[in-house]
């Protein structure tokens, strides 16, 4: 289970890199691996030679990474060093994956040096005053956003009322997603208008589309984000258990929806410029190469915007050359490492230390395990049973894995329940306490029964 | 109209920006009436300083060129003719033109030519935006 949800985000990125990348061969509004060149260079042998390994390079890389990819299968039996070699691996596909882009971007940037090859005004910056006075009206209203706002607001209101935590859970994921979406649509809205040609009227058409294709895409994914929230709600809350598949069908469509939407209107856009451009004879080009170190960070400090559109693949990009940007370009960098550390620590302790149940003389029964520890009295015990199997549940706040369930979950037939225990190491106690159970195990079933036997005759 | 900003020139942004707002009207890109964009707007959207933007702003309204209205933002000023101490002005600023000209060794009648044909043109996309509107 968990290599396919592993695998299916993989999958994912890899063919998002890959094809952001291998598409970069090509000259792409006059920028060829990076760089900005005429169309003369194409016909250079040195450029053709390096579009040819290129396409080479990335053959042999896909195949390594991928074979690189079979241990994760094989570790399925210890997930925490499963995760542990996953981060490892994503982080060197990443590095395969952009590895002969970097070199072809320094064999261009050397070509372009030596054959002079250079396109448009260097250091540079054009507005169209028409474009930057008419911007904010090209979007569609932020004030769309209500639908979204409603959608994942009503149900945050209905749980109170109704006592249900994680159908407030549901409401805040999709409130959240749509204040995500909420400001990548303002950021949009506020991004630099863009000046394609000399021609206003050009100018304007283009950045309305754009402007207004984009934010309508914003809001879309925030609405289909909050209901499918609630869509998740239902599904966790029905009577009739969810199979695998549903799961998996599910998962899937939330990622690659979005990502499909956004290809869509990229291209979309990118299909009307070409077509509005070609027929134009007043297209303005800016060599901003020197900007653009290895090909993908951007760093300017005579442009004080923060968000810059990328030159390679889909979306934004940071100005390091700001500030603000370059605080956030760290940022980001360190809290992704703290989170991928503290992950894998956390996996880590979970997979070598198990809970230890204690009995005391004063009859206090004491569950030890690091952030979920509990106590109980014996005189609170309702029912003592043992038993051969756990109901399906899910999980409120606590880990789960294939092996062990520890922490507060929510199962059908008991409700509140703790657990703490081996999944593959029946019997379990099962300890009835006033609205709440308590579920323990150890991984010696021998051990569980003989710890059973103590307890039943600590409350006679 | 598209304004060009050029970080590598030795003249300053602010007056990069009041010179092509000026042959912009010159050149009838911007009509009489017409609005340009706030002083935030163009700031945010040239990366510069607002105060470098405020200052050619001030500059143009100082001049005569634009009325900046609280409000509406800034338009082109819709009768602009040689008033107040215009004459002067371009007295001076030719008087430095004509010295580099003659300086270089260029005699007056091609100086006048080129003068006119610069007008010639400048001033026949005036006559044919006016006619369109």
């Amino acid at each position: 289970m968990l290599t396919i949800i592993l695998l299916i985000p993989s999958l994912i990125m890899f063919l998002t890199l890959l094809l952001t990348y291998f598409g970069q061969r090509k000259l792409n509004n006059g920028i060829l691996f990076g760089v900005t060149v005429p169309k003369t260079a194409l016909d250079h042998p040195q450029i053709k030679a390096l579009q040819e390994s290129y396409k080479k390079s990335y053959l042999i890389y896909s195949a390594i990474i991928w074979a690189l990819f079979i241990p994760v299968i094989f570790l399925v039996k210890m997930e925490a060093f499963q995760m542990i070699y996953f981060f490892v691996w994503l982080g060197a596909m990443i590095f395969m994956l952009t590895k002969p882009f970097r070199a072809a971007f320094r064999a261009t940037m050397r070509l372009k040096r030596e054959q002079d090859w250079f396109v448009g005004e260097k250091r540079v910056l054009h507005v169209d005053t028409k474009v930057t006075q008419m911007k904010k009206a090209m979007s569609i209203s932020i004030y769309w956003f209500a639908i979204p706002l409603i959608i994942s607001i009503v149900p945050i209101i209905a749980s109170v009322s109704l006592d249900d935590s994680l159908l407030r859970y549901a409401g805040l994921a999709a409130l959240i997603m749509t204040l995500v979406m909420l400001g990548i649509s303002k950021a949009f809205q506020h991004s630099k208008a863009k000046v394609y040609s000399k021609n206003s009227d050009i100018n304007l058409a283009l950045n309305r589309t754009s402007r207004k294709y984009w934010s309508i895409l914003w809001l879309c994914l925030a609405i289909f984000e909050s209901i499918n929230a609630l869509i998740a709600y239902l599904m966790l809350t029905s009577e009739s258990t969810i199979t695998l598949a549903a799961w998996i069908g599910d998962i899937t469509i939330v990622s690659l929806l979005p990502l499909a939407g956004i290809l869509y209107v990229h291209n979309k856009v990118k299909s009307i410029e070409t077509m509005l451009l070609e027929s134009d004879g007043e297209v303005i080009y800016t060599d901003d190469d020197e900007y653009w170190a290895n090909g993908f960070t951007y760093h300017n400090p005579n442009d004080k915007s923060i968000m810059v559109p990328k030159r390679v693949g889909i979306g934004t990009t940071l100005n390091t050359g700001t500030s603000a940007g370059k605080s956030m370009f760290f940022g980001t960098i360190v809290l992704t490492a703290v989170l991928i550390i503290g992950v894998c620590f956390m996996l880590v302790r979970s997979e070598y230390t198990s809970p230890e149940l204690t009995l005391n003389d004063e009859g206090v029964i004491a569950i030890d395990y690091p952030k979920y520890r509990f106590s109980f009295n014996v005189d609170e015990i309702e029912e003592l049973t043992l038993v051969d199997s756990v109901p399906s549940g899910f999980k409120s706040n606590g880990e789960a894995t294939s092996k062990y369930a520890r922490g507060n979950f929510k199962l059908s037939e008991m409700g509140k329940s703790k657990l703490y225990i081996f999944k593959k190491s029946p019997p379990y106690i099962v300890f009835k306490l006033q609205d709440l159970y308590v579920i323990y195990n150890d991984k010696e079933p021998g051990l569980t029964k003989q710890l059973f036997d103590e307890i039943s005759a600590l409350r006679d | 109209m598209v304004i060009t900003v050029n970080f590598d020139s030795d003249q300053p942004i602010y007056e990069q920006l009041r010179n092509q707002i000026v042959i912009g009207i010159g050149t009838g890109e911007l009509a009489s009436g017409d609005k340009l964009p706030t002083v935030r707007q163009l700031a945010d959207d040239l990366g510069v300083n607002a105060m470098t933007v405020n200052k050619a702003y001030m500059l143009l309204k100082n001049e005569g060129y634009i009325i900046i209205d609280r409000r509406h933002g800034a338009k082109i000023r819709p009768h602009l003719n040689g008033e107040g101490n215009y004459r002067a002005e371009l007295e001076e600023d030719l008087k430095l033109v004509i010295s580099e000209a003659s300086i270089r060794g260029m005699n007056q009648d091609e100086f006048l030519a080129i003068c006119k044909k610069l007008f010639g043109t400048i001033a026949f996309n005036r006559d044919s935006s006016a006619l369109q509107e």
